[in-house]
């Protein structure tokens, strides 16, 4: 018991990650709302992201900015900076994909004066 | 659907957090990540390329090719809405025009395409879903959009030294571009940033990105390589690794600007780029 | 100028993208030349870099400078060097056969569509030739964000089509960045090279028990499977194909399933090795099983369509299963299968959705209006008989022999139900494209083609010959798609000597 709650302690975080993808997957899944879909997109790419940056995180680092006090000969003393540059890349990614889809929802909108993606299919096979 | 998604989730989530027993406490100091490859960044940075910053330094020197892709895909965000909303005909799409006369406050409204524009200056051109603007919303909104603007320029050349570059400058000054869309009106940012101007500032963004790639090519380094400017600029390798760093940030900052504001033009008029939220 | 091949094999792509941009406000009738010139200027440079590897070994290029893992590096060797070659070589002969569709199909947003059109194909060559894993996450969502809008216009439904191809993709695309981030935080490196090493230092038996680099691979290969459209993920593929307009079809179907194939032989190959990609027998058999049933499904479905793209999207759903069960079959004959299979149906499926772009230009595409095809459009009937018949796989077409390495792999594994899947869809392919044959030979015309004056006194119900083909110009790139199929069907034993035998490691069984 005393160490499944060490375990936990030490992994939470991961747990915490895992359950906001898991919402956002859900999200999209689930709902037939497209811009309900565009926003699991988001929680999804988000909690992959938040995974990332914790990668990164040191005990007792500073940001990776040099601080001319502590000088750059001990790497400990900094927060990683490559998981914040792929992070970086990955919400530009992620806010791209997201414009593309808007506009996509948008001109659905446009033809079919919905944006539940269940009214859009029937309007479809009606035509 | 619903009970079939909400249990595909579960056992997902179950399976994924069930795979963390090898992963490295929060802030382990001797995690993989921590001890390969990036104390040579921290180490390197700055006396290979003057950076302070060395997630700046890692953006754009050591993997400057990822962020030029990243860019790609920016540009390539504002060319695809285009190619979907953008609803191009010969003639205006829109069939009524208002005209408001500011000292009565009289609307008038004209039927296209005999479109006759009221020549006196008291008439201004509003939009189909108009509503009175409070005076003070939009004098303190556009009041602000200079100290936005000059922030965001701040933001792109403190790069090297504080948290900032680029991506995070050109979003700034896309949101000044938003900040007058929305406490005037989207003609208002069409006539400050046209569409045509926008794209071609997209286009150059990436351009002067790859181009400052390619140009090293041609100077004798790799693709991307500063370091082959030195010579041509008789500075040390260092110093020209900063000036390439700088470079890229301005393109970067000008295509993500443009980018964001076509995206919200577009998106906001339903393509006309005429009347808009 | 030969070390800086890698590059220039990808860069006039994008200069080319921003050229047809900043052209389309200036000169708006050069546009086509000038992406046309792009294509070509980077598969001139993919064909040189690819004899220089052949003849010379594998090459490795700093971009940046940088040393990886410091920096970022492209690898080409034959694989990958081939396979870019094959790409540029087909987005350049879609392209060259497309120019009226595209202006039909695209009113006023030409130049558009060019920059995404040049775009993707740097998105997709990029993958090919990338030797950093985090640099393929962002090339794929490159190659992905322009399928996206290329795929958006069409008929009604290819908006929703592609909205819903946007979501499971992205899906796809998170997963594999999610895998990647399982392998950065145990090995702390992102380049494949680097990342094989560590990952045989860390796992020297397998991935059996070492429950974080396992399951780093099971995410990679469920989003590779995503993105591939395997069975059951597949079911994004026929719907984006099949609305979207037919030149964008005949972009991206022979593109994006082969390079995430070839981006699957990668990460067995180059990342995790494969001794390490092979240890879990439970993924070998769960994905040899996937891969019998997209077959069957895909090979099934397409015998209930009634128009000629959705046939083929379906039957392209088979060829993923091809290529994803040859992988994990685990031998020599199975991998060497999945890579001649990945240029293979690169081929054919340029070739068929060429030719279908064409029967859909002058009927429509449906079955009930292609009767007497073959002698209204003889030189596109017969590019879909070639195309046809190496589907099947009739020798010495290229069908035939990677259906050969892949049922000798099958047989040797004792994956008895791949094998008979195999079987089973080259009878299902024939009946689907010889029932074409004959609604195209012995079928009547449904429709008038063409003027009668010019055919004076015809007898009624004698089609004038050629009535309904295309011009020489749009011909032209179909005939050499047609016989390129013949041709790497005939020079198959010196591609697999050349490029699988120079990049499987050499004791493999």
């Amino acid at each position: 018991m005393h160490g499944l709650l060490a375990e936990f302690g030490d992994k939470f975080h991961y747990y915490a990650y895992f359950a906001i993808m898991m919402i956002g997957l859900y999200a999209m899944i689930a709902k037939t709302n497209l811009l309900k879909k565009c926003i699991g997109l988001g929680i999804f790419q988000t909690a992959i992201m938040l995974f990332y940056v914790s990668i990164g995180a040191k005990q007792g680092a500073t940001i990776p900015i040099v601080d001319p006090a502590l000088g750059t000969a001990d790497p400990a003393l900094y927060a990683n900076p490559l998981p914040q540059v792929l992070m970086l890349t990955a919400i530009v990614v992620s806010v791209a994909t997201l414009g593309v889809a808007l506009a996509l929802v948008q001109n659905l909108h446009r033809d079919h004066g919905s944006i539940e993606e269940d009214e859009i299919l029937q309007r479809l096979r009606g035509q | 659907m619903k009970r079939l998604g909400l249990v595909l989730v579960l056992l997902a989530g179950a399976l994924f957090a069930a795979t963390t027993a090898e992963f490295p406490r929060l802030g382990a100091l001797d995690s993989a990540p921590s001890r390969h490859v990036s104390p040579r960044y921290i180490q390197g940075s700055m006396d290979e390329t003057h950076t302070p910053n060395f997630v700046t330094s890692v953006l754009a020197d050591y993997r400057g090719f990822d962020t030029m892709f990243e860019t790609t895909v920016v540009f390539l965000a504002g060319m695809s809405c285009f190619f979907i909303l953008r609803v191009l005909r010969k003639k205006t799409v829109t069939e009524v025009f208002y005209y408001r006369h500011k000292p009565t406050g009289v609307v008038l409204a004209m039927l296209a395409p005999r479109r006759v524009a009221p020549r006196s200056s008291s008439f201004e051109r509003i939009d189909a879903d108009w509503t009175p603007q409070d005076m003070v919303v939009e004098s303190m909104c556009l009041f602000m959009v200079p100290f936005i603007q000059v922030f965001a320029l701040y933001v792109i050349a403190h790069g090297h030294y504080s948290p900032g570059g680029g991506f995070q400058g050109g979003v700034l000054l896309a949101a000044s571009f938003i900040l007058v869309g929305l406490s005037r009106d989207l003609r208002t940012v069409e006539s400050l940033l046209a569409e045509k101007n926008a794209i071609l500032a997209a286009a150059a963004g990436v351009c002067i990105y790859s181009g400052t790639g390619l140009v090293a090519l041609v100077c004798g380094g790799n693709f991307l390589d500063y370091g082959a400017y030195a010579p041509f600029f008789g500075v040390a390798a260092p110093a020209a690794r900063a000036m390439g760093i700088l470079v890229v940030e301005i393109g970067v900052a000008l295509t993500v600007m443009a980018t964001l504001t076509t995206i919200y033009k577009l998106v906001s008029s339903r393509g006309t780029v005429e009347e808009g939220l | 100028m030969t070390s800086q091949l890698p590059i220039l094999a990808v860069a006039p792509l994008l200069f080319g993208a921003f050229a047809v941009t900043a052209g389309r406000f200036f000169y708006r009738r050069a546009n086509y030349a000038v992406a046309a010139l792009a294509l070509a200027a980077s598969f001139s440079a993919s064909v040189l870099l690819a004899v220089s590897v052949l003849t010379q070994g594998a090459q490795v290029y700093f971009v940046g400078g940088w040393p990886p893992p410091i920096g970022i590096s492209y690898v080409a060797d034959p694989l990958s060097a081939l396979m870019l070659a094959f790409v540029s070589g087909a987005a350049l002969t879609t392209f060259l056969a497309s120019k009226t569709e595209i202006e039909t199909s695209y009113p006023l947003k030409n130049s558009a569509f060019y920059a995404l059109f040049l775009l993707a194909v740097a998105g997709h060559m990029g993958i090919v030739i990338t030797g950093d894993a985090f640099n393929l996450y962002v090339l794929v969502e490159v190659a992905a964000l322009s399928g996206y809008a290329i795929l958006a216009q069409g008929k009604d439904r290819a908006m929703l089509s592609s909205l819903n191809y946007l979501f499971v993709g992205s899906l796809g695309a998170s997963l594999y960045l999610l895998g990647m981030g399982y392998l950065y935080i145990m090995t702390g490196s992102l380049n494949m090279a680097d990342l094989s090493a560590i990952i045989a230092a860390q796992a020297p038996g397998g991935l059996v028990g070492v429950t974080a680099l396992g399951a780093a691979f099971a995410v990679i290969l469920a989003g590779l499977f995503i993105k591939m459209g395997l069975f059951p993920f597949h079911s994004w593929l026929p719907a984006a194909y099949s609305f979207c307009a037919a030149p964008a079809a005949a972009l991206v179907a022979p593109l994006t399933t082969k390079v995430m194939a070839y981006v699957l032989v990668r990460m067995c190959l180059s990342v995790f090795t494969l001794k390490a990609a092979w240890s879990v027998p439970a993924i070998n058999s769960l994905v040899v099983f996937l891969a019998t049933a997209a077959i069957l499904y895909g090979s099934f479905c397409a015998l209930a369509q009634k128009s000629l793209r959705r046939m083929l999207c379906f039957i392209l759903l088979a060829e993923v299963g091809y290529m994803a069960g040859g992988v994990f079959l685990g031998n020599r004959a199975g991998l060497t299968g999945t890579i001649y299979h990945i240029f293979a149906d690169l081929l054919m499926t340029l070739c068929l959705f060429l030719a279908a772009s064409n029967v859909e230009r002058a009927t429509g595409g449906r079955f009930a209006d292609l009767g007497g095809l073959f002698r209204r459009m003889p030189v596109t009937a017969a590019a879909l008989v070639m195309g046809g018949l190496s589907m099947i796989g009739v020798p010495p077409f290229c069908g035939f022999f990677s259906k050969w390495y892949l049922l000798s792999g099958a047989m040797a594994a004792g994956s008895y139900g791949f094998a008979g899947a195999l079987v089973i869809s080259s009878l299902v392919n024939a009946v689907l494209f010889f029932r074409l044959f004959e609604i195209g030979f012995f079928g009547r015309p449904g429709a008038a083609c063409g003027p009668d004056e010019a055919a004076g006194q015809a007898r009624p119900g004698a089609v004038p010959l050629f009535c309904d083909e295309m011009p020489a110009a749009r011909l032209a790139p179909l005939c050499v798609a047609a016989a390129s199929l013949v041709a790497m069907g005939l020079l198959t034993g010196d591609f697999v000597r050349l490029v699988a035998d120079a990049v499987l490691p050499p004791g493999l069984g």
